[in-house]
């Protein structure tokens, strides 16, 4: 009883500290500490290069795939195989001490194993602290296709640490301009997010814009300049087969997908005046959702498939506004500059990012749909077509580097950054696909 | 002026601090409680988890900057030791995610 009538005290008078500390509480006479900020820096993990029986093919190995995955998102730090103390391939072999003293929380071992044409991984991912095995699996590939074994491995390794799913298996489309023969040559690709295996979709003279992932990750709708004016296709990943399905007189422009697929937000200028359009894919018909003398255009639905976000110059500039369903209000979303354009919201419905204009410079920022706070996330300075990644933690642009157009990678908060490798030419418009499971 | 016990505490939440890497999955509103005791060494004796976040990724982060440490911060004050030291509790509660 004592004791308690002292913690009492001691919490009166040092009430004034309190902001500092701690309290105690008075009910038992305990201590309670609370954390509320962690560390500032990206976890440390180790990627221990895989064992290996059997012919492997030649190339990066899967672990490096890994390692550079979990680096590029901006919240792991690997660490180099150079530093380790030993390249255990199994949990016996695993000493927690040794990676404990090198700083590490989590090791990812395992074994490649040739088996005919395919490649089988078994691997096992350890917490260094609790000294627990969080995650167990094999997994197989045709050896063709390691790099998608590989992305598949750090997938499970992120959201076994994380609790969030990986999206390093996803993919990414964008469009490349070359120059280089003296004709301009638009090249709609494909590619990992790393920017490996990109492969050629379409190549036309006239510009190519605007590519929008259907939700199954299996086609793109886009817009194409290749009969002199702009229209809609759509075009079939698998079979190639590409079908136009707007075009009308003036503007066909800005596609993004219902959540459905049934059906495509368009801007459409077709009664004199650029307008958001719904098309029911269908039946072709379209649904006029905005109905004002200013612009209206770049719309994408939220994560409800509810509202719509668009670009809107009503207020004299271009602006995010949100119409929480078609024929509603729009409310403006944003208002720390004058220029904010091409919304992209987060799966979530958590934050909207945009092109967002200060002292002169196009940056990405972001917008906390809970408190209405702007975050500007980049520091390069002609940034544009922001596409966050669809578990909502990293986010890809357009930007420019030594006069050309390149892609980079962030984490959604405006972490660390990647540069994809430079291709030929420019590269813009990136558009991040969904998670095909 | 600080006492022995409360310079004491905020070493441990400083070193905390650094040791915690809150998972991406992680919510301002998500807690997670550990119950921990040490030696007078500063040696960790046992954690328990005694209150969940509800979040494996978030409980397992706690637990793991606990763990983490190598040895903790006490006074070498004996009384100070067993009355603030011996048993405590930790509270994870992320007010600023990154």
């Amino acid at each position: 009883m004592i004791q308690r009538i002292s913690f009492t005290l001691s919490k009166m008078v040092f009430a004034a500290a309190a902001l500092m500390l701690v309290a105690a509480t008075s009910v038992q006479a305990e201590l309670l500490i609370r954390i509320t900020e962690g560390a500032d820096s990206a976890i440390p993990v180790s990627v221990v290069p895989f064992s290996e029986s059997g012919n492997m093919p030649a190339g990066d190995k899967l672990s490096s795939i890994v390692q550079a995955d979990l680096a590029m998102s901006g919240e792991f730090r690997p660490l180099p195989p150079e530093k380790m103390l030993s390249l255990p391939s199994k949990r016996s072999d695993v000493y927690f001490r040794d990676w404990r003293l090198l700083g590490q929380r989590y090791v990812l071992v395992g074994e490649l194993t040739r088996n005919g044409d395919r490649v089988q991984a078994r691997y096992e991912l350890f917490d260094v602290n609790r000294e627990e095995r969080i995650l167990g699996e094999t997994a197989a590939a045709p050896a063709s296709n390691i790099r998608s074994l590989a992305h598949h491995v750090s997938d499970k390794v992120y959201e076994a640490i994380t609790g969030v799913p990986g999206a390093f298996s996803t993919k990414l489309a964008y469009v490349t301009l070359d120059r280089t023969s003296g004709q301009p040559r638009y090249r709609l690709q494909v590619s990992d997010i790393d920017g490996k295996r990109a492969r050629v979709r379409l190549e036309s003279k006239e510009p190519i814009l605007s590519p929008a992932w259907s939700p199954d990750g299996k086609k793109l709708a886009y817009v194409s300049f290749e009969s002199g004016k702009p229209a809609i296709f759509i075009h079939e990943l698998n079979s190639g087969q590409r079908t136009k399905v707007a075009d009308f007189p003036g503007l066909n422009s800005a596609p993004t997908w219902s959540s459905d697929g049934q059906s495509l937000l368009m801007t459409l200028s077709k009664d004199g005046n650029a307008e958001i359009y719904q098309m029911n894919l269908q039946s072709r018909k379209v649904t006029k959702l905005t109905n004002h003398w200013a612009i209206d255009t770049e719309a994408a639905w939220d994560s409800n498939d509810d509202g719509i976000f668009f670009t809107s110059d009503r207020s004299g500039g271009p602006q995010i506004y949100y119409m929480a369903k078609p024929g509603a209000e729009p409310r403006r979303i944003t208002f720390g500059s004058r220029y904010n354009a091409r919304p992209r919201p987060d799966s979530k419905g958590d934050y909207v990012y945009y092109v967002h204009q200060r002292d002169g410079a196009f940056l990405i920022a972001r917008t906390n749909l809970k408190n209405d706070e702007e975050t500007v996330l980049t520091r390069t300075e002609s940034d544009e077509s922001p596409s966050v990644s669809p578990n909502g933690r990293m986010l890809i642009y357009a930007t420019k580097q030594s006069g050309k157009s390149v892609l980079t990678v962030i984490s959604a908060d405006g972490g660390a950054a990647y540069s994809l490798p430079a291709s030929e030419g420019d590269v813009r418009d990136p558009a991040w696909g969904p998670i095909v499971r | 002026m600080l006492s022995e016990s409360q310079k004491y505490q905020a070493l441990i939440r400083e070193r905390l601090s650094q040791a915690w890497y809150p998972p991406s999955s992680a919510t301002e509103e998500m807690t997670a409680r550990l119950q921990i005791t040490l030696l007078p060494t500063g040696e960790l004796a046992g954690v328990k988890l005694v209150a969940s976040s509800g979040n494996t990724a978030f409980d397992n982060s706690a637990l793991g900057a606990v763990k983490s440490l190598s040895r903790y911060p006490v006074p070498s004050e004996r009384d100070t030791f067993e009355t603030y030291f011996r048993q405590f509790t930790i509270e994870f509660n992320p007010r600023r995610l990154r």
